[in-house]
C-alpha cells in the first residue's frame, strides 16, 4: 500500500500550487490517520515534512482563493491557511466516518470502538502535528499572537475536531457516551467485573478534550466536569440514595454502618482506578452526604443500644464515619456523657442500696465503684473513639458530675472527698493486703484519677492531713515511699502550696525522732535513772490538725519526772517555744505485777492515769478518779467501761470501780486504747468546720489579692475572677463571694465606686 | 444638661446654680424658663451672725448644743424632737452626731439657709420637709449623712435599733412626696419596652408595709449593726425594686443581706396572695 501510495502521488516540487501539494500530503495524512500500523517510512515522512515545509516558505502568489475559511492573505500567511483549512476538511471528513460507523453501537461496544479509534486518532494526529511543525511554530503562532483564538496547533485541532464532529455528536443522543460508562460503574457497584482500562480510557479522552481557550497549554476539566462528572455525582447520590434506604429497611444499622464503611472505601478507589482525581473530594463529599449524614439521626438513636452493649467495632465504625461530617459527633458526645453519668449514678445507687438506706458507705467499694465506671468508659474512649478530645471532655464532664454528687454525697458537696480520703487513708495503712502485694502505687493513681474530679480539694486535703496525723501519730503508716510518693502526685495535681502541711509534717516527726534520741543520750550523760521508756514527738502547732485536752489532768507521779526532765531540757534547746501536752493522742504501756502472769497493757494515757490509781487502791470511787485524774466525769465514764469491759476493773456497785484481781487474758499484750465514740464522731465535723472558716478566707484574701492588682473591678467581672482562681482548691459559692465582699467593704477593704452601684475599688 | 444650663442663664441672667435647680425640677429647657419667670428664686436674705450667735448661746451646754438644748430648740421650733425634718436639719447643720450641733455648724448653715429668728426657722423647717420629701437628690444626701452623723464613734455599722428608727421615718417620708417614686429597673429603659409588660399600668414599686418587713427580716436574722453599704445600698433598692421582687438581679452588685431580704420578701408575698 504504501509504495502504491508514492507511485500515485509523485513528491511535488517546492513552487507546486496548492493543489498538487495537498493532494500529497493528503494522501499522506490520511495513511497516518488510518493505518499507521502499516508502518511509514522515514523517507516518506521527510518527504512529507518537506513538501509542507516548502509550501509554507513558498513566497509566491497562488492565488487559487481555495483559503475560505481563514481569509485571503499573502506570502507565507496564505500558504499556511491554505493548509490549516485543508487539513479541517480533512478531519471533519475522517470524523463523519467515525460518526457513521459508531452510529448503531451501543454501551460497552460503543466504549470499546470510541477507545479504539480515540487511540488510533490522537497518535496518528501526533504524526500530523510534527509533520506541520513549520505551520505551527510561523503561521498559526502568528495568528494566535494576533488574537485570532479559533486557531490552533495541529494536534489541538485535532482534539477540537474530535469534540466537535465527533465526541459532542455521540454525547447528543441521550450522553449515549457518558451514559454507556456511567452504566459501567453501575454494573460494578452491583458487584460485576468491568473492564476498568476501557472505562480509564474513555475518561481520560474527556479530560483531553477540555480546553482552556485563553491558554491552550492548561488543562481544563470543563468537559469532564460537564459531560462526566455531574452525571456521575448525581448517579452516584440516587444509587447509594436507594441502596441505603433499601439495605436499612432489611438490616441493623450496625450492619449498615459495615456497608457504609465499604462503600466509601469502594469509591475511594473508583477515583484512584479510573475517575480523574479532581472528582475525589465532590465525590467522597457527596457519599459521605447520602450514606451518613441522610442516616445520621438513626446512628445517633442506636448509639445508646451500642453502648449499653459493649458493642465495641461498631461503636468504632459508628465513630469513624460520623466524624466524617460536620456535627456528626456532637451528639455522640452528648448522649456518652449521659451515658457515663448515669452509669455512675447507677453504680453508687447499687451500692448504697446494697448497705440499707443512709447506712455509711464503705469507702472502699465506694472508690472502685466510681473507678469501674470511669475504667471501663475511658477504655471505651481510648478503643473506640480514638482518644478524641471531644469524648475525653465528655467524659471527664460525666465523671465530674457522679463523683461529685451520687446517692451517697446527697447533696453535700463534701461526701466524697471526704470518702476518697479514707479510702487513701486505708491503703496507706499498715493493715492494707495491697501494700505487701506490691500494688500500693497502682491503688495510689487510682485514688488520683478521682482526685481530679473532686470538685472541693480543700476538702480532701483536710480530711487527708488529720487522717495522715493519726498515721505517723499512731505509727501504722505502711511505707514513708508510698508517703512520699502520694504527696508527690497531689503536689503535681495541686502545687506546693497544698502538700506544704503535710511535708512539714514529715519534717516534724524526722526531728522528733532525733530529740528523742538526743534526750535519752542527755539522759544517760546525768545519770538519772529512766525506768521509763520515753519517746516524744513534737509537732508544729500550724501543721497539726490536733487539738490539745478539752479538759485539765493531772499528770501521775509515775511519769511526772520525765515530764519535768523533757521539759526543761527542751526549753533549754529551744528557748521561747510554748510546748502544749496532747494527752489526748499519747500511748502508754503498763505491766502489771499484781497478778502470776504478766501482761502488758496498752493503754490511752486517761487510762494510764486511772489505771496508775490503782497501784495504791483496790477499789476507788467515780468522785475519787476525778479528783486524782481531774478527767471530767462524762471522759471518765467512757473510759471506765473499756476498763470494766475488759474486766481489769469491776463496776459492781454504782460508781464504784474495783481491781479485779482474778483478771485472765489469753493474750500477753493487751490493747485496751479504743477510739471513744464521741471523739469519732466529732472528727468529721471538726474537719468541715475547719474546711469553712479556711474558705471565708480564702475568698477573702483571693478578691483582696484581685483589688489589689485591678484597682477597680465590676461585681460580675470580680465573682468570675474569684470563681476561677479558686475553682481550682474548691467551688466558691456566689452568696458567699458577695458576704465576703459585703465583710470587705464593711471593713474597708474595697469601697464602691462613687455614682455606680456595681464598681468596686481597692482601698490602699 | 451643661448646654442647657448655658442657654438657661443666657436667656435668664440667673446664677448657673439656679439654672440648674431648674432645670433638673422641669427636665425640659422651656419648661424650665418658663417656671423661672412666674416663680422667680428669692434671694437669701442676710442673716446676721451675731443674731445667730445670740441663738446659739441660749441653746449651748459647753462648747456645742447638746441634747437638752436640742430639745429646748425642739419646744421652740414647735417640733417633735423624732421629726424626720430634723434629719435635714442634721445635714443642713452638719451636726457632728445625734443631739449636737458645734457653734460653726449652726452659724454657716442656718446662714446658708437665710435665718436668724426662730420665726424664719419654722419657716424653713417646713420648707426643708417639703424638699426632703420631693427631691431625689436631696433626701439621698440626707439619708447618706443620718448614717454617718448617727453612727457611734469609732463603729463602722449602725446599731439596728436605730437604723430601723431612721427607716422609720424617712423611708415614708420619701415614698409620700416623691423622692423614692419607683424608678423600673435599668434593663427596660435601655429596650424602651415598658409596655410590652402587659399590665397596662406603671410598674409598682416599694410599698409602706415593705419597710416593716425590712425590719422584722433584720431582727429575724439576727443582725446586729447596718454597716454603710447596706444602708446606702438599701436606698438604691428601695427605689429600683418592682412591687413583686420579680425583676430583683441576684446577680448585680447588691449586698448579700439585700440578696436574703429578696428572697425572704418573695415568700411573703407569695404567702400573702
Amino acid at each position: 500500500m504504501a509504495t502504491a501510495g508514492n507511485n500515485q502521488y509523485p513528491m511535488p516540487p517546492p513552487n507546486a500550487d496548492l493543489a498538487t501539494t495537498w493532494a500529497y500530503l493528503e494522501e499522506g495524512v490520511d495513511h497516518i490517520m488510518t493505518k499507521l500500523q502499516t508502518g511509514v517510512s522515514y523517507s516518506k515522512y521527510m518527504s512529507l515534512y518537506t513538501v509542507s515545509y516548502n509550501y509554507c516558505t513558498s513566497s509566491k502568489m497562488h492565488g487559487t482563493g481555495e483559503g475560505g475559511a481563514v481569509g485571503h492573505r499573502t506570502g507565507a500567511n496564505l500558504m499556511g491557511s491554505d493548509l490549516y483549512n485543508n487539513l479541517i476538511k480533512y478531519f471533519v471528513n475522517h470524523l463523519k466516518t467515525l460518526r457513521t460507523a459508531s452510529d448503531p453501537l451501543q454501551d460497552e461496544a460503543l466504549l470499546r470502538y470510541y477507545a479504539q479509534e480515540w487511540d488510533r486518532y490522537t497518535t496518528g494526529a501526533n504524526y500530523i502535528n510534527r509533520l506541520f511543525t513549520y505551520l505551527n511554530r510561523h503561521w498559526v503562532k502568528r495568528e494566535r499572537d494576533e488574537g485570532r483564538k479559533g486557531v490552533y496547533p495541529v494536534y489541538t485541532l485535532a482534539l477540537v475536531q474530535w469534540k466537535s464532529n465527533f465526541f459532542l455528536h455521540v454525547q447528543s443522543k441521550h450522553s449515549k457516551l457518558a451514559g454507556a460508562i456511567l452504566r459501567l460503574i453501575e454494573r460494578q457497584r452491583n458487584g460485576e467485573t468491568i473492564d476498568q482500562g476501557l472505562v480509564k480510557k474513555v475518561v481520560d479522552s474527556f479530560v483531553s478534550l477540555g480546553l482552556d481557550e485563553s491558554d491552550i497549554n492548561k488543562v481544563s476539566y470543563e468537559v469532564y466536569r460537564e459531560h462526566l462528572e455531574t452525571p456521575f455525582l448525581d448517579a452516584t447520590e440516587k444509587y447509594y440514595q436507594q441502596e441505603s434506604k433499601a439495605f436499612l429497611s432489611e438490616n441493623s444499622v450496625a450492619d449498615y454502618l459495615k456497608k457504609a464503611e465499604e462503600r466509601l472505601r469502594e469509591e475511594e478507589d473508583r477515583v484512584e482506578r479510573y475517575m480523574n482525581t479532581n472528582t475525589r473530594k465532590a465525590l467522597i463529599q457527596k457519599c459521605e452526604h447520602v450514606l451518613i449524614r441522610e442516616h445520621a439521626e438513626l446512628m445517633w438513636e442506636s448509639f445508646q443500644g451500642l453502648l449499653d452493649y459493649d458493642k465495641d467495632e461498631d461503636l468504632q465504625r459508628m465513630y469513624a464515619l460520623l466524624s466524617r461530617i460536620p456535627e456528626g459527633l456532637e451528639p455522640l458526645r452528648k448522649k456518652f456523657e449521659e451515658h457515663v453519668k448515669r452509669a455512675g449514678l447507677a453504680a453508687v445507687a447499687k451500692l448504697v442500696g446494697e448497705g440499707g438506706a443512709a447506712a455509711e458507705v464503705d469507702p472502699k467499694a465506694y472508690v472502685d465503684a466510681l473507678l469501674e465506671v470511669h475504667q471501663k468508659n475511658s477504655e471505651t474512649v481510648t478503643r473506640s473513639f480514638r482518644g478524641e478530645a471531644g469524648f475525653v471532655a465528655s467524659l471527664d464532664k460525666a465523671c465530674r458530675e457522679f463523683v461529685n454528687r451520687n446517692a451517697a454525697t446527697g447533696t453535700s458537696t463534701t461526701k466524697s472527698p471526704e470518702l476518697l480520703a479514707k479510702h487513701a487513708d486505708a491503703l496507706l495503712r499498715k493493715n492494707n493486703k495491697m501494700a505487701e502485694e506490691g500494688d500500693l502505687e497502682g491503688a495510689l493513681n487510682k485514688v488520683m484519677i478521682l482526685f481530679k474530679y473532686i470538685d472541693d480539694k480543700d476538702v480532701f486535703q483536710s480530711f487527708y492531713t488529720t487522717k495522715l496525723s493519726k498515721r505517723l501519730i499512731h505509727g501504722v503508716s505502711a511505707s514513708d515511699e508510698a508517703e512520699a510518693s502520694m504527696i508527690s502526685k497531689l503536689k503535681e495535681a495541686c502545687g506546693f502550696e497544698y502538700t506544704n502541711k503535710l511535708q512539714r509534717m514529715f519534717t516534724d516527726m524526722s526531728l522528733s525522732k532525733d530529740l528523742t534520741d538526743n534526750f535519752k543520750e542527755r539522759m544517760q550523760q546525768n545519770h538519772d535513772d529512766m525506768d521509763i521508756t520515753f519517746s516524744i514527738m513534737v509537732l508544729g502547732t500550724n501543721f497539726w490538725p490536733l487539738n490539745p485536752p478539752t479538759h485539765d489532768f493531772i499528770i501521775p507521779q509515775d511519769i511526772l519526772p520525765t515530764y519535768t526532765r523533757f521539759s526543761q531540757y527542751y526549753q533549754q534547746k529551744h528557748s521561747g517555744r510554748k510546748l502544749t501536752w496532747l494527752w489526748n493522742y499519747s500511748k502508754n504501756e503498763l505491766r502489771t505485777n499484781y497478778l502470776n502472769q504478766k501482761y502488758i497493757l496498752m493503754t490511752s494515757s486517761w487510762q494510764m492515769a486511772v489505771l496508775l490509781q490503782y497501784n495504791n487502791n483496790d477499789t476507788l470511787s467515780l468522785d475519787e478518779l476525778v479528783t486524782a485524774t481531774a478527767i471530767s466525769k462524762d471522759i471518765l465514764k467512757q473510759v471506765l467501761a473499756v476498763l470494766v469491759k475488759a474486766k481489769i476493773l469491776i463496776n459492781e456497785e454504782a460508781d464504784q470501780y474495783d481491781l479485779n484481781p482474778g483478771f485472765k487474758s489469753k493474750k500477753i499484750r493487751i490493747n485496751l486504747n479504743m477510739p471513744i465514740k464521741a471523739e469519732q464522731k466529732a472528727e468529721s465535723t471538726d474537719v468541715l468546720k475547719n474546711v469553712d472558716e479556711d474558705r471565708k478566707y480564702v475568698i477573702q484574701a483571693t478578691i483582696v489579692r484581685i483589688m489589689k492588682a485591678r484597682k477597680t473591678m465590676k461585681n460580675q467581672a470580680l465573682i468570675q475572677e474569684v470563681i476561677q482562681q479558686i475553682s481550682q482548691r474548691f467551688t466558691p459559692k456566689i452568696p458567699d463571694i458577695k458576704k465576703a465582699i459585703d465583710h470587705l467593704l464593711e471593713k474597708e477593704y474595697i469601697e464602691r465606686v462613687e455614682g455606680t452601684r456595681d464598681t468596686f475599688a481597692y482601698v490602699a | 444638661m451643661d448646654a442647657q444650663v448655658a442657654q438657661f442663664t443666657a436667656v435668664t441672667g440667673a446664677s448657673a446654680k439656679d439654672a440648674r435647680k431648674y432645670l433638673t425640677k422641669y427636665k425640659r429647657l422651656d419648661l424650665a424658663v418658663d417656671a423661672y419667670y412666674n416663680n422667680p428664686p428669692t434671694p437669701a436674705p442676710q442673716a446676721s451672725t451675731s443674731k445667730l450667735n445670740a441663738l446659739f448661746d441660749k441653746y449651748k451646754d459647753g462648747d456645742d448644743i447638746t441634747i437638752d438644748g436640742t430639745i429646748k430648740l425642739c419646744e421652740d421650733l414647735d417640733v417633735n424632737p423624732e421629726d424626720v425634718v430634723l434629719l435635714a436639719v442634721a445635714y443642713e447643720l452638719k451636726s457632728p452626731s445625734m443631739g449636737q450641733w458645734s457653734r460653726k455648724g449652726w452659724v454657716d448653715g442656718w446662714k446658708a439657709l437665710g435665718v436668724d429668728t426662730i420665726d424664719g426657722m419654722k419657716t424653713t423647717l417646713q420648707k426643708l420637709r417639703e424638699q426632703l420629701a420631693t427631691d431625689t437628690d436631696y433626701f439621698r444626701h440626707v439619708y447618706n449623712y443620718t448614717f454617718e452623723f448617727s453612727r457611734p464613734p469609732g463603729q463602722r455599722s449602725l446599731g439596728l435599733d436605730m437604723a430601723q428608727g431612721f427607716w422609720q421615718i424617712l423611708i415614708p417620708h420619701g415614698l409620700q412626696g416623691g423622692a423614692l417614686a419607683h424608678v423600673p429597673s435599668a434593663a427596660q429603659d435601655e429596650d424602651g419596652d415598658d409596655s410590652m409588660d402587659g399590665s397596662g399600668g406603671p410598674e409598682e414599686g416599694w410599698k409602706d408595709d415593705y419597710t416593716q418587713w425590712w425590719s422584722e427580716f433584720l431582727e429575724k436574722n439576727g443582725t446586729k449593726g447596718v454597716s454603710k453599704d447596706v444602708w446606702q445600698m438599701f436606698f438604691e433598692f428601695v427605689r429600683t425594686i418592682d412591687s413583686k421582687f420579680e425583676k430583683y438581679d441576684v446577680e448585680a452588685a447588691w449586698p448579700s443581706t439585700i440578696d436574703d431580704f429578696v428572697e425572704y420578701a418573695k415568700n411573703r408575698v407569695a404567702g400573702n396572695a
